[in-house]
Parts: structure tokens; sequence; C-alpha cells
């Protein structure tokens, strides 16, 4: 097991967003969390990579706990989130965005293997991150959250606002990073697109798991999908 | 002519000065969005430890070095103990930083007396260098100089190193910054260490250039405002165009109308803010 998360408790102030969320994900699988909007999903992101820490309750990253440590740590010792709006460094380039969050490994991510596998970043190296479409800034996001050479990748809805095309890119990047070893978190409210892309799922509503289960079993129990995700 | 030409050497001169006071002060706000205002008291702390330094060992260098190592190392005990704690609130920095100047001021009297000093700097900066007919004073030519190095070794930091790219990185979005391992809390202080040091730099240099006193502080600040206000908060081409405007303006409206000099110099603020409200080339921060 790659990560635990221990009963966790998180606050923004006062609001009690997660009310003790616990799950575990696997090295090499594609982790699904469905749910509507401001059910506490990007929360939780935000409390995995220590942006907001929870209150209560723990969160174990290859076999380290997790309590405590600033998110750059966290960073560090190999998780990475592509954020929900891409949110592209403005006043860098295509390059920069890259290249500022680099750490070398051997045999691991660099610009080469990056422009590989987006030749369309290659093609707009020089551009200000400001200046890329929406599916660029996407690649691009991902790209830069490849470079810190995670073990993890934290996925906050990256088809949001995509053209169709793009959405199906952004499928194909996550099978191949999957084949390729990589384990993923990916909070979605295309629920196809998840169901497509997981392996298993997770529902939260008001900040804890309402439902877990293969994408093929909650895509065949219309009650659940109706409940919680309103289709 | 010989008034322009000598009037506008000086203006030019001064607004090295005020770049330096104000390029450091962008930078604090454009990285920790932290309005400074004790960047005039590293003015007064580089300016009195500039002084003390070069009147006991005799060397003028040592005392630019030592004023401005030891302000930026009273800057980073100031970040890490006083405003760390209230990163994101804006006006609790603020009146954190109105009290540290308090503090600075009160410290300085005591050590000081309170009395005024003028820096001897070496012969050679007192000569002057006849060029074409005019005759230029080398203290304000090296005034220049250092302003034009340090704009150029912050422009080059800032637009093609790695480090700059995190500084950059970290204004645009100090989250998604922590989330590709920038360490946010290192690069603010370092600029905030940044910031003190050059102010302290301004301070050694004023205090030859004219003298350094107690209330310098809150008469060198309001001119460190108008430049980054002009030119635009957070930005360095900002505040480098921002000093030359006020260097300028300063220069004349005190030669011209001198009755009229603090009219003069926040009239054009008042002007460009009105029609641009971010300044020269600032941007839309909240």
């Amino acid at each position: 097991m790659i990560l635990k998360a221990d009963d966790i408790h998180t606050y923004y102030g006062d609001s009690y967003i997660l009310q003790g969320i616990s799950f575990d994900i696997e090295p090499g699988t594609v982790l699904g969390f469905l749910g509507r909007n401001g059910v506490g999903k990007t929360t939780l992101m935000r409390s995995l990579i220590g942006m907001v820490p929870p209150r209560r309750g723990k969160v174990t990253f290859l076999e380290q706990d997790l309590t405590g440590k600033m998110t750059y740590e966290v960073v560090r010792q190999g998780m990475a989130m592509v954020p929900q709006g891409r949110e592209i460094f403005p006043s860098l380039n295509v390059v920069e965005n890259l290249t500022v969050g680099h750490r070398p490994v051997e045999g691991g991510w660099d610009l080469e293997r990056v422009y590989e596998f987006f030749p369309r970043l290659a093609e707009r190296k020089d551009h200000m991150g400001n200046r890329l479409s929406g599916g660029e800034q996407q690649m691009l996001a991902i790209g830069r959250s490849l470079m810190t050479n995670p073990k993890l990748i934290l996925m906050d809805e990256p088809t949001e606002g995509l053209s169709p095309l793009y959405v199906q890119t952004v499928g194909e990047v996550i099978q191949k990073l999957k084949e390729s070893g990589m384990t993923i978190i990916l909070v979605e409210q295309n629920l196809r697109f998840a169901l497509k892309n997981a392996d298993y799922v997770h529902i939260i509503n008001k900040g804890v798991i309402v439902h877990s289960s293969n994408p093929s079993e909650l895509d065949a129990d219309p009650d659940t999908k109706q409940r919680y995700l309103g289709v | 002519m010989d008034f322009w030409i000598n009037q506008s050497f000086n203006a030019i001169s001064y607004a090295g000065l005020l770049f330096l006071l104000g390029g450091g002060m962008t930078l604090i706000f454009g990285v920790m969005k932290i309005v400074n205002i004790a960047h005039g008291g590293f003015y007064l702390i580089g300016g009195y430890t500039g002084y003390f330094i070069a009147s006991t060992t005799g060397n003028f260098y040592l005392g630019i070095v030592g004023a401005c190592v030891g302000c930026a190392l009273v800057g980073m005990i100031f970040e890490r103990w006083l405003l760390r704690e209230l990163s994101g609130q804006m006006l609790r920095q603020m009146l954190m930083t109105m009290g540290i100047t308090l503090l600075i001021q009160d410290i300085i009297v005591i050590i000081s007396g309170g009395y005024s000093y003028t820096l001897e700097p070496p012969e050679w900066c007192m000569d002057v260098l006849e060029i074409g007919g005019y005759y230029f004073y080398v203290l304000r030519i090296l005034m220049i100089a250092a302003a034009v190095a340090v704009y150029i070794l912050l422009w080059f930091v800032m637009e093609k190193t790695k480090v700059g790219a995190m500084i950059r990185a970290t204004v645009d979005n100090k989250d998604v910054a922590q989330t590709v391992g920038i360490n946010v809390q290192l690069v603010s202080m370092g600029i905030f260490c940044l910031g003190a040091f050059l102010a302290a730099f301004a301070g050694v240099i004023g205090s030859a250039f004219t003298e350094i006193s107690p209330g310098m502080d809150f008469e060198v600040l309001p001119l460190a405002f108008v430049v980054v206000i002009l030119g635009g908060m957070g930005s360095l081409k900002g505040a480098a165009v921002g000093a030359l405007i006020v260097g300028f303006i300063d220069n004349f409206a005190r030669a011209i109308f001198p009755e009229l000099a603090y009219f003069s110099l926040f009239f054009p603020m008042v002007v460009i803010l009105s029609i641009k409200p971010t300044g020269l080339f600032g941007r839309e921060w909240l």
C-alpha cells in the first residue's frame, strides 16, 4: 500500500469539512473520488498533500507519517498534485513551468521525456503559461507534476472545462502513466470519465465516504448514482 | 543649459538611491504581500551601522558590507519570529512592521544618543570628474552605477535562473508553488533579507551623501512608497521607472518651486493611480 488515510478530519476555520475519511491505495492503480460540488473532494486532496492539514487522523505515505509535514516536504517525498483549474504560473514560460519543480532522478522524468509525452508542449515551449489553451494548460499541469518525479499524483478534476478531444487525451495520459507504474488519485465530476479510468471508486458526501466499489458495480447501481451524483 | 544638465544628473543619481530603497520594498510586496513599513527602519539601521563600523575601523568598505549583512540578519530575525506567523494577514503584518519601525528607531536613539552623522567616504569618492565641460561628483556617479548594477543583477537572477523562476512562481501562486516542491517560507525569508540588505545599502550611501539622523526613516518611507506605487507594486522594472520619475520630479520641484515639494511629489502619483490603479507596471493582486 502506497498511501493510507486513517480517519482524517479537516476544518477550514470553523467549517467542519472532512468528517472522518479512511481509505488506502495500492501502487500502480487509479483511485477515483466522486461527489457533488462542495462535498470535500478538493479539501481531501489538499489535506493529503499537507496544504490544509487534518486536525485529527493521520496520513501515511510510503510508510511515513505525514503529520506535521510541510507541503513541499511531502512533495519531495514523492507526492504531486495537478490542481483544480490547472493553476499554471502565468509569469513563467512553458519551460520554466516545467523545470521550476524539477527533481532529477536517475531514469526519471525530465524535459525531454515530458516533451515526448506531450509533443504540443515542445512546440510551445517559449510561450508564457497564460498564453496556452485550456487543453495545453492541462498537459502542462500534468507535465509540471511529473517533473517532480512523483510516486503518486493527485489529479483534481483534470477534465474540467476541456473539449471532448482533450478529455480523451487526458484519459490516454492517465492510462499510459498507470501502465508505467504510476499511482493516481483522480477527483472527478465527470462520471463517465471516472468510471472509464479508475480501478476503484469512492463517493464522498458531506465529508464522509458513502459508497465504495468497482466502477462497474457503481455503474450498475442507479440508486446510488441518483442519490449522490444526481445522474 | 547648465542648470538642466546639473539638475538632471542630480535627479538620476538620486533615483539610484530611491531604486535601492524601492526595489527591495517592491520585491517584498510581490512575494510576501507585505506592505513593509519597516523599510525606512532598515535604511536607518544601514546608515548608523555603516557609520559606526566605518568610523571605528576607518574602513569605508567594511562599513558598507557590515551594514548590509547586519541588516539582512536583522531582517531574517524579524521575518522568522515576528512576521511568519502572520502570513496571509495583510493588516496585521503591516501593523507589525509599523511596530518594528518604532522599535528600531528607539533602539537607534538609545545607542547613538540621537545625533546625526555624516559618513566620510574615501577621498576618491569626493573628487569631481570633468566630462565635456561639466563637473560630476564621483559619489553621485557611484550611486548611479550601484543602482544600475543591482538592477541588472536582480533582473538576471529573476528572469534567467531557476531561483528566479521559483520566486516568480511563489509570487504567482504560493499554494501551487508548494505543490511543485518549493519551500515558500525559505523564499519569503530570502526576499525579506534581500530587501533589508538593499535598504541598508541605500542607508549607507545616503549617510555619505547627506547625513543619517533619527527620523530619516519616516523621511525616506513616503518616497519609497511613491516609487513603488507609481511603478506598480511587485514590479522591479516599475521600481526603476518609478525611482527615475520621483528622482526627476523631486529634484526639479525643489529647485524651481521648493514650497510645493510634497505636492509635486504626490500629485503625479494621484494622477497615475486614477488612470491606472495598478501603477505603471503593476498587476491585479486580489
